[in-house]
């Protein structure tokens, strides 16, 4: 296996080509691309995909960037759905990956973050992906978190095409796109369509046989006039949910019907400074699941084989940011606020009705936020900011009142850069911590917030030809939501979470269309006064090359993670072909070895004593091999 | 003090100077196709390539299009309309829609499509005026 690795990473650069026309249009594209409109360097530790590196990683689904973001391991739960931090049983950590398309944060209310669905929906109309690590940062969304991934979409200035894209994979997959980004004078436009049949490999328990098929149909459009833009995205489909709430993880054809609409206004004026925007969104959800043995329990002896919950959640938003800029400083003022709803209409577990919210539906945020930076002179820039979030529920829950602060120093010459932040900040419990712990579990104590204090160092040398850093990181966490077994509900932890990371990087630029990159880092999680450690490392190397009419992409991701037994080695290969400028032809090997960093899954049947059921090894990236066309019109 | 401060200017001005060379390095290739001279005059209507002229000793902006050894368009029409009174130099495109409907006039289009920079050489009008052209740029001809 490495040395196939070996020859499909190598070849490519064996045959580089001389600089030509072709050489500076590649060149053009790179050095112009949009990420350099759009990145903020003071918001943190940087990783970027340029339009050029999505293209010829032909990436369908975010979960292909997230398994290669260092630090963290891709993962999913036990619905099939993204969760990098999944632990069974445990709440979702509320601000550890936030998503963004443009400037607008995919969340629901009740649910949490959107990307537990968002990672496995098609991208096509993703030009180019941000991610910021290290150290939250508040200038970029009302709640920071420790990895931002902000993904933009297409520019219609830079397409003006139509495009339609099909391919098939492997399991009977198939993906269909369509998408339309024009300028008409001062209107712009894109359109954006997909309908995906995406069929996983099936793992099975017992010879029940476990489905994560998804079949959704996705929809985004925005029309953008000088400094105003709309955006509308609908989307619909039918999630088959792996094991389901099944304790004995024999469940009969769980799934998730859903559909989802969202509009907003943005408003952007970089001569005045001011960003303003106005979105809503709103989904239903329903879930069907069902065990051939047993769903659950309700004490003291009723047991339900099936589950019926309709789920209804809306947010809405609305910002505006104000920047004031002088010779040394800019001054940034925001203020957001947040209306988040949700209401649970259908709730059967069993024959018997538990559609009672107990009155807890909203939640109403107000978050001001300051940031300064100050330029000592060129090479040198403080940056602070401060932010303040006041969380309103209704229905007599507790509200809260958080506060986060982050002092940063950056350093810039020719070929040296040092980025140092601290941060301290708080967050509350999530509506589904608070909704379960009031209604489900009826428990009248209030939790705590959760404090966060981080600080990361990076230094980084840039030359013509390469690039290189070191970041150092320390993270501590008091305070943290657990699920307790014992107490049925959800209390703070005592313990103390501390994380120590580093992270090596290096990139290298043989020539403008072909590069290499490469890190290797590992993190040190201690809890308490324990002795005992988690230890988790992993390097990631990929190869860009264009050469002629032929694109080339490899990646090898490894990943040795504590509790799991066996490394993981993802080897991802993809060869595109452009038969003419309006035809293009690819082909996509995913977890090519099959050897992907692997899951397990517990599920415990709430007997006396419990039973513990255990489903290992299960691979939450597949072996798949992709054939697509592309044309244009 | 004093030298960070060059240094910094340095490393922006290249940074800036990065993309708008490479612009002007492309339309110097592309006028190279057509003419021998070693300064060339270009008539520009795209604010896209104003800055091709900032930093570039071979490109000369005039103001004038029939002083022009090349045409930078992103409106065709008006060219179209002017076409039998003058005898114009090759107009490259920088809109493919208008290339497409200015088939007949237009030499060849420079534009971002899908997220590139591409280049096209009308083939006919190429054929027609000029008996050879450099082997790399065949592949461009449409």
């Amino acid at each position: 296996m490495k040395k196939l690795c070996l020859i499909f990473f190598l070849f490519p650069i064996l045959l580089l080509s001389k600089e030509d026309m072709t050489s500076l249009l590649s060149d053009l594209a790179q050095k112009a691309d949009l990420s350099n409109q759009t990145k903020k360097e003071s918001a943190g530790f940087l990783i970027i995909y340029t339009r050029q590196d999505l293209d010829r990683m032909k990436v369908h689904y975010l979960k292909e960037i997230i398994d290669q973001i260092p630090l963290i391991r891709y993962n999913e739960n036990a619905l099939g759905m993204t969760s990098p931090f999944y632990v069974p049983y445990q709440p979702e950590a509320k601000n550890t990956v936030r998503v963004y398309v443009n400037d607008r944060e995919l969340i629901t209310s009740y649910t949490g973050s959107k990307l537990k669905l968002f990672a496995q929906v098609n991208i096509d109309f993703i030009d180019h992906i941000e991610i910021y690590h290290g150290t939250p940062s508040q200038s970029l969304g009302i709640q920071s978190a420790f990895i931002t991934i902000k993904c933009y979409t297409k520019n219609p200035k830079r397409e003006n095409t139509n495009v339609l894209k099909t391919e098939v994979g492997s399991y009977g997959s198939k993906m269909l796109s369509i998408y339309s980004a024009k300028t008409y004078k001062e209107y712009s436009y894109l359109l954006f369509a997909n309908a995906t049949n995406l069929n996983r490999k099936k793992v099975h328990h017992n010879n029940i046989p476990l489905s994560e098929d998804k079949k959704i149909k996705y929809f985004f459009g925005s029309l953008q006039k000088e400094n105003i833009r709309w955006e509308m995205q609908a989307s619909r489909g039918k999630l088959d949910t792996f094991m389901g709430i099944s304790p004995n993880i024999d469940p009969k054809d769980p799934h998730i019907d859903f559909d989802f609409f969202y509009t907003g206004v943005y408003y952007k004026n970089r001569d005045n400074g001011i960003k303003a925007s106005l979105n809503y969104s709103r989904s239903n959800m329903k879930n069907f699941d069902s065990s051939y043995s047993v769903l659950g329990v309700i004490p003291p002896n009723y047991i339900y084989q099936d589950l019926y919950k309709k789920i209804r959640e809306s947010v809405a938003n609305a910002q505006i940011l104000k920047a004031y800029e002088s010779r040394k400083n800019k001054f940034t003022i925001g203020i957001q606020s947040r209306y988040k709803h949700f209401t649970i209409p259908e709730y059967r577990l069993g024959v018997k009705n538990m559609a009672n919210s107990g009155g807890y539906s909203s939640e109403f945020i107000f978050s001001s936020f300051l940031e300064n930076r100050y330029s000592i002179n060129n090479s040198n820039i403080i940056t602070a900011s401060i932010k303040y979030d006041k969380m309103l529920e209704n229905a007599n829950i507790t509200n809260y009142d958080t506060y986060s602060a982050r002092l940063g120093y950056i350093y810039n010459s020719l070929n040296w850069t040092s980025k140092t932040f601290i941060f301290t900040g708080e967050s509350s419990p999530s509506m589904q911590i608070l909704y379960d712990n009031s209604v489900l579990y009826h428990k009248t104590y209030d939790l705590d917030k959760t404090k966060v204090m981080v600080f990361a160092t990076q230094l980084t040398r840039k030359t013509k030809k390469y690039t290189t850093s070191i970041t150092l990181g320390h993270m501590k966490i008091t305070d943290g939501c657990y699920f307790n077994f014992a107490t049925k509900g959800y209390l703070n932890s005592k313990d103390k979470y501390t994380t120590n990371s580093v992270l090596l990087d290096y990139k290298y630029f043989f020539n403008p269309q072909n590069k290499v990159i490469f890190n290797g880092w590992s993190s040190i999680l201690k809890r308490g006064n324990s002795s005992n450690k988690r230890v988790n490392y992993g390097a990631f190397i990929s190869l860009y090359d264009t050469i002629d009419r032929f694109d080339f992409y490899n990646s090898l991701v490894f990943k040795k993670w504590d509790g799991i037994d066996k490394n993981g080695w993802n080897f991802n290969s993809t060869i595109s072909y452009r038969y003419s400028r309006k035809l293009s032809l690819f082909v996509k090997g995913e977890n090519i070895f099959n050897k992907a960093l692997k899951s397990n899954y517990i599920r415990i049947v709430p007997s006396m004593p419990p039973v513990i059921n255990r489903l290992s090894e299960v691979s939450p990236i597949d072996r798949r091999v992709w054939i697509g066309l592309e044309y244009q019109f | 003090m004093k030298k960070i401060f060059f240094v910094i200017f340095l490393s922006l001005s290249l940074f800036g100077n990065n993309l708008s060379s490479l612009k002007a390095k492309i339309i110097q290739n592309i006028a190279n196709i057509f003419t021998n001279k070693g300064m060339i005059k270009i008539y520009n209507t795209d604010h896209y390539f104003d800055d091709i002229f900032k930093n570039d000793k071979y490109l000369i902006k005039v103001n004038s299009y029939d002083k022009a050894d090349l045409i930078l368009t992103n409106n065709s029409d008006f060219f179209k309309q002017i076409n039998n009174k003058y005898n114009l130099p090759p107009i490259i495109s920088t809109k493919y829609e208008d290339y497409k409907k200015h088939k007949d006039l237009d030499i060849g289009a420079f534009f971002w499509q899908k997220g590139r920079p591409n280049l096209v050489l009308n083939s006919k009008i190429i054929h027609k005026r000029y008996k050879n052209i450099p082997k790399e740029y065949i592949k461009f001809l449409e």
